[in-house]
């Protein structure tokens, strides 16, 4: 038996659930209001942005998961202000499935038009404009977890441009404290970042999945930013630390430690850097990591999933 | 036709002017803007690299290589021609 025909409208619906929806520059001329009166400010590595519009509910999530991080009493005047509004659409990018089925993991797409940088995923879309340190952030969703990747996503994308072009650079990594020094480990998922987090004892740990590196009046040092990876305890401190040492992690049945040359370490770390390699950043991000790897020791480390191989750091570093 | 990245021998070879690279204690890492091709060069391929400015095509290239290398001309010539047509496929040459 045939099935009845769909009405336009239903046709509609179902095409909208399936299409992704990308966002033009033209799309935040709309009159998108704000989801409130609220508002927070958030200080990474003495880098401030406050979030303006933000619903009352938005505004009580956004304090307690950013913790140490939220500093209203520290304005500045270099202070990025982003405006959150509501999107006005149901979905920005759709989750798509692999061959075999499975989801993928997370996409967030970025371009760049003039300073302005602009950036969506699922359920948010944003831009960033560097030189007048203003940006906005669209949000479809109002559910506690979509919120926080929402806000979290737009943060990292914003925070990873904004470092880099103060002469530091967000790295995909974990940092862990010990002896007063910042070990960095970097690499692709799935090279061990988490498992050396869980591993190791450390004093502090910086984070199991990005770290901020910035040049300090004493040279290189390790912050950590509010993002979380897999290890679930937020940041316990936005103290920065002098770094020890950067190791690309590579799994391996035996643990070694073998130091990098300048060039190639720095292609290692070029290749762990989120959001800045894409329209156009890589000779900056070579310039950048290039003066790190000049006083940093890069080096690679094989390990197996056990926490020996600090042996090997100790008698290096 | 498709010309190959040395004409032959005689047309200027010049990096793509958007490409980042620094060389580090003689090795260079060339990164393109998009970060999609990040390569480590080793001594001889950096000095190649620094050669291809826009004033020298292949031979000359080449000639500078057997001069400061342990090479003859024609070996540094296979080489240099190779090593043009892998960058020429990364849009590393102009």
């Amino acid at each position: 038996m045939r099935q009845p025909a769909l009405s336009s409208e239903r046709l509609i619906e179902n095409l909208a659930r399936e299409l992704d929806f990308h966002p033009t520059a033209d799309f935040f001329t709309r009159n998108l209001k704000r989801r409130g009166t609220g508002s927070a400010r958030i200080a990474i590595a003495g880098l401030g942005l406050r979030l303006e519009g933000l619903a009352r509910e938005d505004e009580i999530r956004i304090r307690s998961r950013y913790g140490v991080f939220v500093r209203d009493d520290e304005s500045s005047a270099q202070d990025v202000r982003v405006t959150v509004v509501e999107a006005q659409v149901p979905a920005f990018l759709r989750p798509r499935s692999d061959p075999q089925g499975a989801p993928e993991l997370y996409r967030l797409e970025q371009f760049s038009r003039g300073s302005r940088l602009f950036a969506y995923s699922y359920d948010f879309a944003g831009w960033y404009d560097t030189p007048s340190r203003q940006g906005q952030l669209a949000l479809t969703a109002t559910g506690d977890e979509a919120l926080h990747r929402s806000i979290e996503n737009y943060l990292r994308s914003v925070t990873a441009h904004r470092v880099i072009a103060e002469g530091g650079f967000v790295l995909h990594g974990s940092g862990l404290v010990r002896n007063g020094r910042a070990h960095v480990f970097f690499g692709p998922s799935g090279s061990g970042k988490t498992t050396v987090t869980l591993l190791s004892e450390a004093e502090v740990v910086l984070s199991d999945d990005l770290v901020l590196i910035r040049e300090g009046a004493h040279g290189f040092e390790a912050c950590s930013v509010p993002f979380r990876g897999v290890y679930r305890e937020p940041p316990q401190s936005d103290e920065a630390f002098p770094m020890a040492g950067l190791y690309r992690l590579i799994q391996h049945p035996a643990d070694s430690l073998e130091r990098l040359s300048p060039a190639r370490g720095a292609a290692e770390l070029l290749g762990s850097l989120p959001f800045v390699m894409e329209g156009g950043g890589g000779s900056r991000a070579l310039e950048v990591v290039g003066r790190a790897v000049q006083s940093v020791p890069v080096y690679r480390l094989r390990f197996r999933k056990s926490p020996e191989f600090w042996a090997l750091l100790s008698e290096e570093t | 036709m498709k010309e190959e990245p040395g004409g032959g021998g005689a047309r200027p070879l010049r990096r793509n002017p958007t490409a980042g690279f620094r060389i580090f204690e003689g090795e260079a890492t060339i990164v393109l803007p998009d970060g999609s091709f990040i390569k480590v060069l080793n001594q001889t391929g950096s000095r190649i690299w620094d050669l291809m400015d826009g004033s020298r095509g292949v031979k000359e290239i080449a000639a500078v290589i057997s001069e400061e290398y342990e090479t003859t001309p024609e070996a540094a010539e296979q080489d240099v021609n190779e090593f043009a047509e892998l960058l020429a496929s990364h849009n590393m040459l102009e």
